[in-house]
């Protein structure tokens, strides 16, 4: 029996001749392990930045957005489970698009970015690399959407490719991560560091899930650690948990848990923190942590003002806003 | 009644049948050579980056 490890995340799967990964769509064929879903996506739309959500980079810009089948997490409340949580060979849709192709089209779409969203993109590792690369090569921006459960090897090597991140940081909690995802806390901490020190853009998402992981002591000390690890200019997303797939059990996040976070967050000096997933909020848009003037507006995944100078400077006080925004 | 048995062809007919016959001679060495639309292309599956064969123990 030929049995391969894969060490591309903290799971470290011994796969035997012939089966798959965690994740499915990583499967060893006579002793050498394939990546079964390179070429082959699954989901592809063009979507607004703000969707992703990244709301200091390119903002308003579309963004060609891919997945693939496979996921390295199995989190109770996914909501993109009938792609994440199924292999390949099990997709009513699967569409053929090699790296090439899949620039070409973005380009023809008028779009800046190529986002690997949906699933988690780590477990299409291979197809990420190849395209970003060309990707670059064709002026377009990358941009990964992660629950960062990567090992440190493959991180490194991806972020020479990578223009933004947004990393769902579950909770801060380990427990909560075994529980509720079947993945662990550290290994995340550690690639949101490592995406930081290698100049990758990046913004937190923690979406609030009723009794679980919004307790406010808990919420403290994942908005010190993003603070002091990340920087205080790090845009924070709250988001709004909805029942689904396997916890249907609990309701919609009370808008006022919301704000309790969201305060919590910035009396912690966090200065941009945001709330997702409820429309007309005021924590949807952005403002000038100096002097309170709104920069950008968003109604949902759309921008209705923006106010941000050409060089990403509130046009009152001229302070500088962290972000890409050209 | 002419027996059509006995009928010599003529040069005229001999050269048309000759000249057909290099036609489709041409055509079938040209045929296969002419772009086609290509079908569904079978990709193969790509090896991944970050593995190594596993050390059974013991």
């Amino acid at each position: 029996m030929r049995q391969v490890t894969c060490e591309l995340c903290p799971r470290g799967c011994v796969i035997p001749e012939g089966g798959a990964g965690d994740c499915r769509i990583r499967v060893n064929l006579n002793g050498k392990l394939r990546a079964t879903t390179y070429g082959r996506p699954s989901a592809i739309h063009i979507d607004p930045m703000e969707k992703k959500p990244l709301y200091h980079f390119r903002p308003g810009s579309p963004v060609f957005s891919i997945a693939t089948a496979g996921c390295n997490l199995h989190c109770l409340n996914c909501q993109n489970w009938q792609l994440s949580q199924r292999g390949g060979e099990e997709m009513e849709q699967v569409y053929r698009a090699d790296p090439p192709d899949l620039v070409k089209t973005a380009k023809e779409k008028g779009c800046e970015s190529i986002a690997y969203t949906y699933s988690d993109p780590v477990v299409f590792y291979e197809y990420v690399y190849d395209s970003s690369e060309l990707a670059h090569r064709a002026g377009l921006s990358n941009v990964f959407i992660t629950a960062a459960y990567i090992n440190q090897k493959p991180l490194r090597r991806l972020c020479r490719v990578l223009d933004a991140a947004n990393v769902d940081l579950k909770g801060f909690d380990d427990g909560f991560y075994r529980r509720t995802t079947g993945a662990t806390l550290q290994p995340v901490l550690d690639a949101l560091v490592t995406f930081r020190e290698e100049g990758v853009w990046i913004e937190v998402t923690n979406l609030l899930i009723p009794t679980l992981n919004d307790d406010l002591a808990m919420i403290r000390r994942m908005v010190r650690w993003i603070r002091d690890e990340l920087g205080e200019g790090t845009p924070l997303h709250f988001s709004r948990f909805h029942p689904q797939y396997r916890m249907r059990n609990l309701p919609p996040t009370p808008s006022e848990a919301l704000d309790r976070a969201r305060n919590e967050a910035m009396d912690a000096g966090l200065k941009y923190v945001y709330v997702g997933n409820v429309m007309g909020h005021e924590g949807g848009s952005t403002y000038c942590p100096t002097d309170g003037t709104p920069l950008i507006r968003r109604a949902g995944f759309w921008i209705t003002e923006n106010n941000l100078t050409a060089d990403g400077r509130c046009p009152t006080c001229n302070e500088k806003i962290p972000g890409v925004w050209k | 009644m002419k027996d059509v048995k006995k009928q010599k062809p003529t040069t005229e007919s001999r050269r048309r049948f000759l000249s057909l016959l290099g036609v489709a001679s041409a055509a079938g060495i040209a045929l296969p050579l002419l772009p086609r639309k290509q079908g569904p292309k079978e990709l193969s599956l790509k090896e991944a980056d970050f593995y190594r064969p596993h050390d059974l123990a013991g």
